[in-house]
């Protein structure tokens, strides 16, 4: 542990005293201070926060993501590429624990800069907070700087009505009783749930939210109901008038209103508290008083806010998660300098970063089933071949940063969203055990088992 | 003249083999060590090192001689697990150069300044020291000695980076000391270094091998290996090409060298044309002796130390306690050795072989009495020309200066004892 610790105290003075360290802090407290006066915010409680957090510290955390993955493949393949490395391999200490020194040594770094940026942070929130109008105060206070629980409306099980439906359509079309029977299931379950989303034109339908679970936590308190849809075509004004009941009979309270919505977009709406029936679930009748078919998506169409967490505790959960996302950069920079010099380490380390970074546009690609466009006029074995190679190697790297990239602490603190300790320890698990432990494994391996000198002195 | 011919025959090189009995450890066995450098495609770009076999027993000096590229340095990279044979088998204290705790038995300092120039001299030995485990009393206590040692007091805390060459190679020293090694790797030590340097470097090597510590030393410069070295390894083209003592290797065996003061011109004359008469007249030489640079310069130095004061490395340091050893009668051995070593060192002679073969047996036996005659006269007479002769002039002057040596010793040694 000692020896740990002693190379990673080196890390830090070498980032100390090459400057890289009052260079990242200035450049940190400028972002932290100057981004929040430049960008005017539109007077509200939602403005604000979209500025301090969701600008600012994704600004802080880009630049941050950026001067790891630069500093981590330097400062390993720097030190073999002088040579300064021998001086410390052969020493008695094994050499996976030098590369988990230099590893400790950043995370440090991380840790010190984004706790001050946090820090600032915080106390930017509090202080612009105070400049608000009252009626935003309240917003911000018990919507927004909350860490809110959400429970999303039951999805039911449609096997049997699949079944149902594809008996049914079989014994009443022929070219659909000849398709494989697996396609026709899909088909027909891809059907079922895009009926059970939809809310037609003129009519309603009840949708349940489970929250058995949190009944006790829930109790006169407050609610808030989030609503998203997607409109079967696009109003001009793209606002739709929508009634809702919410509570039943069974309840010991209910809630009635008629208000107009946009569509695509989430809308929060207020609620009493005490809406839950017996069996813990709140009864959500959507009445569609427009003229188009409204569907509400099964994981963020319908979903019931409630207050779980103060602000502060999700803050640093939030953080957090940010600083794990961070160690795993320094692990992958450290693992390309180990067996690439500084410029390929880097110029890899960045192209891993990009390559996350557009997992939503593979994911995009993997959904239509083929890379070439549809008006791709080309030959059909190019498109199977091309489909071959790259349909698989794109799965794979959905796979592998879903795991990481399945978390938005940013996302979630600028909506008041919580971030629960569950959360935290999955994205822990995720993050750095798995993801970052099998990268820091092939790191110190290869680490452990390559030649650290030439027949010359200087490689 | 029959003590003369005891120094010049081959007893002692054999009773230094036949000190080292077979139980000895052997530190470092190498056998059949290949290394073939490969490009990215794995194809052979360069054979270093070709089947070389050696054994380095504990407390021996081994030096490694050899022109650029004849595969010194590999061999010292392989030894400590920097590089990897393609064939062969290395074994260090009996275990693999790769195993991590034979690693805390090992000092090395290579032949460039590879130190962080970001930290001080003293970080960099703090920094070195927190690698081994030492107690942070036993940590400090060491590093200040080392840094007295290699003369760097004035500069504890100037950045590696700022330092000249040699300035850096001390600092490079002192932290392949740092652990107090059982053996110590020194490729190319005295690079860079002032000639005072060089000579505190060869002081300390014997120090340490007096210790029964092993040393392995590379270098280029045969006067420093020939100062210090028990054997030598000679490199060409990845192969050893010759090994054995300095005696064995130096040996002229059809040439003979008589030492004498100098005589009447008849006297001379005579002697002359007795040898003359028995080998002809083109194979004699007689000349002057000549003292050597290192010598001239030292005493230069040593005058001039006397009335300046510079900022530079300073010379003169004793060499660290924990490294000396730190029992008083060991002390008490080391100095008188290192006295009469000065008086009897010649070219050739194996100080060490002489230790080792007779541990208990006063060195006065083997002491050369009329060169002690000579030494011992208020006017010393240069004397008739040979090699050997040059030593004894470097004597006189090793002398009293070994005797301001013995002094201070005998002072720090008293100072100590106060300070307990």
């Amino acid at each position: 542990m000692k020896s740990i610790l002693a190379i990673a105290g080196l890390t830090l003075r070498a980032a100390v005293r090459y400057r890289f360290f009052i260079v990242m802090a200035v450049s940190l407290l400028l972002i932290v201070s100057l981004l929040p006066i430049l960008i005017k915010h539109d007077g509200t409680a939602e403005g604000l926060l979209q500025i301090l957090i969701t600008y600012t510290l994704s600004a802080v955390f880009v630049l941050l993501g950026a001067s790891t993955l630069w500093m981590s493949c330097g400062v390993l393949s720097r030190d073999i590429d002088d040579c300064s490395i021998q001086m410390l391999v052969v020493k008695p200490v094994p050499r996976w624990k030098i590369w988990l020194g230099k590893w400790v040594g950043i995370f440090f770094i991380n840790f010190t800069m984004l706790t001050v940026c946090g820090t600032i942070l915080f106390g930017l929130i509090s202080w612009r907070a105070g400049k608000l109008t009252e009626e935003q105060k309240a917003v911000l206070h018990n919507e927004l700087l909350v860490g809110r629980g959400v429970a999303a409306r039951e999805i039911e099980d449609n096997d049997k009505l699949v079944e149902e439906v594809y008996k049914e359509r079989a014994k009443n079309n022929e070219d659909f009783a000849a398709l494989p029977k697996e396609t026709a299931m899909e088909e027909v379950r891809k059907y079922v749930e895009a009926y059970e989303q939809m809310v037609p034109a003129y009519s309603a339908k009840v949708y349940q939210v489970n929250m058995s679970s949190m009944a006790d936590d829930v109790k006169d308190k407050a609610l808030q109901l989030q609503l998203k849809f997607n409109p079967s075509r696009k109003d001009l004004n793209n606002r739709y008038p929508i009634g809702l009941v919410v509570g039943n009979s069974a309840s010991t309270n209910s809630s009635r209103l008629e208000i107009v919505l946009p569509g695509e977009r989430a809308t929060i709406v207020p609620l009493p508290a005490n809406l839950l029936d017996e069996s813990g679930r709140v009864a959500v009748q959507i009445q569609n008083l427009s003229e188009f078919d409204l569907s509400f998506p099964p994981d963020e169409g319908i979903q019931i806010l409630f207050h779980q967490y103060g602000f502060r505790l999700n803050f640093l959960r939030g953080l957090a998660i940010l600083l794990f996302w961070l160690s795993l950069l320094s692990a992958i920079g450290l693992s390309a300098g180990t067996f690439l010099s500084f410029p390929v380490a880097s110029f890899l380390s960045l192209s891993l970063l990009v390559i996350g970074m557009s997992t939503g546009l593979i994911s995009e690609v993997l959904d239509d089933g083929t890379l070439l466009p549809a008006s791709f006029q080309g030959p059909m074995f190019v498109r199977m071949v091309v489909d071959l190679f790259f349909l698989p190697m794109f799965q794979v790297i959905v796979g592998l940063f879903s795991a990481v990239l399945g978390f938005s602490p940013i996302d979630s603190l600028s909506s008041g969203r919580s971030i629960t300790w569950g959360d935290l320890f999955r994205a822990l698990f995720q993050i750095v055990i798995v993801m970052g432990g099998a990268i820091a494994a092939l790191g110190m391996y290869i680490f452990t088992r390559r030649e650290l000198a030439t027949a010359q002195n200087q490689e | 003249m029959s003590t003369v011919l005891d120094q010049i025959s081959d007893k002692e090189p054999e009773a230094a083999a036949a000190s080292r009995s077979s139980d000895e450890d052997v530190v470092v066995a190498v056998r059949g060590l290949t290394k073939v450098f490969k490009d990215f495609w794995g194809r052979p770009k360069a054979k270093a090192v070709n089947n070389v076999n050696f054994e380095v027993r504990r407390g021996e000096v081994l030096g490694l001689l050899g022109p650029n590229g004849s595969g010194k340095s590999t061999t010292i990279k392989m030894l400590l697990g920097l590089l990897y044979p393609t064939k062969g088998h290395i074994e260090v204290f009996g275990k693999s150069p790769r195993h991590v705790g034979t690693k805390s038995r090992i000092g090395y300092l290579p032949e460039e300044s590879y130190l962080y120039r970001y930290l001080s001299s003293e970080e960099t030995l703090k920094f070195f020291g927190s690698l081994f485990q030492l107690e942070n009393k036993d940590r400090e206590r060491r590093i200040e000695q080392l840094i007295e040692m290699v003369g760097l007091k004035n500069a504890t805390n100037r950045m590696v980076g700022e330092f000249s060459k040699g300035m850096q190679r001390r600092i490079g020293l002192a932290q392949a000391l740092i652990n107090d090694p059982d053996l110590v790797i020194l490729d190319e030590p005295t690079s860079g270094m002032d000639p005072i340097g060089c000579r505190e470097i060869k002081d300390l090597v014997l120090a340490l091998a007096k210790r029964g510590k092993t040393v392995i030393l590379s270098s280029h410069l045969l006067a420093d290996v020939e100062d210090v070295c028990d054997r030598v390894v000679i490199y060409y083209g990845g192969q050893v090409r010759a090994m054995g003592t300095l005696k064995e290797l130096l040996k002229e065996p059809d040439t003979l060298q008589i030492t004498t003061p100098v005589l009447p011109k008849a006297t001379t004359e005579k002697v002359l044309e007795i040898i003359r008469a028995d080998i002809g007249d083109g194979t004699v030489r007689l000349d002057n002796p000549t003292q050597n640079l290192e010598s001239y310069f030292l005493n230069v130095v040593r005058q001039a130390r006397e009335t300046e004061e510079t900022s530079g490395a300073t010379s003169g340091s004793e060499v660290a306690a924990y490294l000396r050893g730190d029992g008083t009668a060991s002390k008490e051995a080391n100095q008188s050795d290192k006295v009469l070593d000065r008086l009897t060192r010649e070219k050739g002679h194996d100080p060490l072989a002489a230790a080792k073969a007779k541990p208990s047996e006063p060195e006065a036996p083997t002491v050369d009495h009329a060169r002690l005659d000579a030494l011992a006269s208020v006017s010393a007479a240069p004397a008739l020309s040979t090699e050997a002769t040059k030593e004894s002039g470097k004597s006189e002057e090793d002398l009293s200066e070994a005797d301001e040596k013995l002094s201070s010793l005998l002072g720090g040694e008293k100072k100590d004892e106060e300070g307990k």
